[in-house]
Parts: C-alpha cells; structure tokens; sequence
C-alpha cells in the first residue's frame, strides 16, 4: 500500500494541534507548510525503495534526518509559543499593576 | 526657566515607570545572542554552497567525499562552538534542543556521504538532504527573529 500525502500530512497536524492549541493559529501556516514537506520526503524515500535506488541503511539515514528536521521546526514553535505567553503575561501584569500597587500602597509589581 | 521644571518632573516619572515595567518584567527565555545568529548563519552559507554545488555538476571531482572533509569538519567546528556558548545560557532549552539536531544531522550527513561507494551523494541524496537542511534553518532563523524582535532590534 503506497503512503497518502494528504493523509500523511492530516496526521501530522492533527497529532500536533492539540499540543500547540494555545498559539495555533500563528503558527498554523508553518506547521502546514513543513508538515507536507516532511510527508513528501518520506514519500520520496518510498520511491527510491521500490526504484531500487536506496538501500536500507542509507533510507534509515535520511529518516532520521527528516526527523530530526521536522523536531527543530516542534522545538521553534515552542520557542515562538514561549514568547508569545511571556508577551501575555508581561500584558496581564501590565493590565493589574497599577490597581494592585494602589491597593496594597506598595509598588510590587 | 520655570517652565522647565514641571517638564524634568515628568520624565522622572517616565524614568521611574520604565524602571519598575523592567523589573516587573516576565521572562521565560534567555535574550537574543547576536553571535549565535551570525554563526548559523555562516553555517547555512556553507551548506547552501555545498548543496547548489551538488546540484550543478553533481559528478564533480571536488563533491568526492575526500575531498569535502574540510567542510564537514568546518560545519561540526561551528555547530560545536555554538552548543557550548548555549549550554551556558539559563532559559535556552528550545534553542540548545535545535542545535542538538543541527548537529546530529551534520554528522548523519557526513555518514551518508562517507559511506558511498563512489564518494559522491546522489542527486536524490541532494534533494532530501537540502529539504532537511533547508527546513531545519528556516526553524532556527525564525525563532532567533522573534528573539531578535522580542529584543527591539528589529
């Protein structure tokens, strides 16, 4: 049975959305684009095989890197969401200072 | 000369509400790090070099395995440097985890072009190897950007 693109591709975002629910939206577009990047690579990879143009050790070589690749992408996401809740917190904080420091006469926060 | 005091008085407390906005400021990641950028960068040249190399004469005496140890041991220089100048930054788990693979797909790479019977790496070699390489910088380059904003140098 051939592997599906699309599918592959459906997997991966689904898999990966309810991790990255808070900031999904953002980062949407880039998760997509490297997702179907990666499915069409392992595709390729399967190509190769029944071409006889790859042999096993060379093919768990190039899995491994497109793995690794596609968890740099994870890991940039997560940088990206880490920023993004900092901004929210600085922004919470931002929204309560001055009725929090009124209220207790100290400038806490 | 009197109208200027009211005006000092005011960005006193300018001065003092930035004063307090820093220090009550969140920070869940260490700062932007102009070498680290500059150095991924250098390393992104060098493997986009190697990469359009193989795909214009990709049977080129020079693509040889033997004669591309320089650039492997320059890639691994680079990203070895750029591991411990992060390992030794606090708050800067998602940038020492990218490296991490930087590094081990420089050394999978180097694998793959050592272990090939005419020391050179396929054109389909090329092809997967530049979407990886190409995929795993843009990730990099994105999250150093949003540091880089984050910084307000950009």
């Amino acid at each position: 049975m051939s592997l599906n693109l699309a599918a592959l591709a459906k997997d991966m975002l689904n898999a990966t959305k309810p991790i990255l629910e808070g900031y999904w939206k953002e980062v949407k577009p880039f998760v997509e684009k490297e997702s179907k990047n990666f499915a069409q690579n392992l595709l390729m990879i399967e190509k190769l095989k029944k071409q006889d143009k790859i042999t096993k050790d060379e093919a768990l070589l190039h899995i491994q890197i497109q793995k690794n690749s596609y968890r740099t992408v994870l890991l940039a996401v997560e940088g990206l969401g880490l920023i993004a809740v900092e901004n929210a917190l600085n922004a919470a904080i931002g929204a309560i200072k001055k009725a929090v420091n009124t209220a207790i006469g100290w400038n806490l926060l | 000369m009197k109208s200027a005091l009211p005006i000092k008085k005011g960005y006193g407390l300018l001065w003092l509400m930035v004063l307090l906005l820093v220090a009550c400021k969140v920070t869940l990641l260490s700062s932007y790090d102009e070498v680290t950028d500059k150095v991924l960068s250098q390393m992104q040249q060098k493997t986009t070099a190697f990469f359009v190399k193989s795909e214009f004469n990709p049977n080129a005496e020079e693509l040889k395995y033997k004669n591309q140890q320089q650039f492997y041991i320059d890639l691994k220089t680079d990203a070895t440097t750029l591991r411990i100048r992060n390992n030794a930054v606090e708050k800067n788990k998602p940038m020492i985890g990218m490296l991490d693979l930087l590094d081990e797909n420089i050394n999978l790479m180097d694998s793959l072009h050592r272990n090939k019977p005419n020391g050179l790496l396929s054109v389909n070699d090329v092809r997967l190897l530049k979407s990886a390489f190409e995929t795993q910088y843009t990730a990099m380059f994105k999250f150093v950007m949003a540091l880089k904003t984050r910084a307000g140098l950009k």
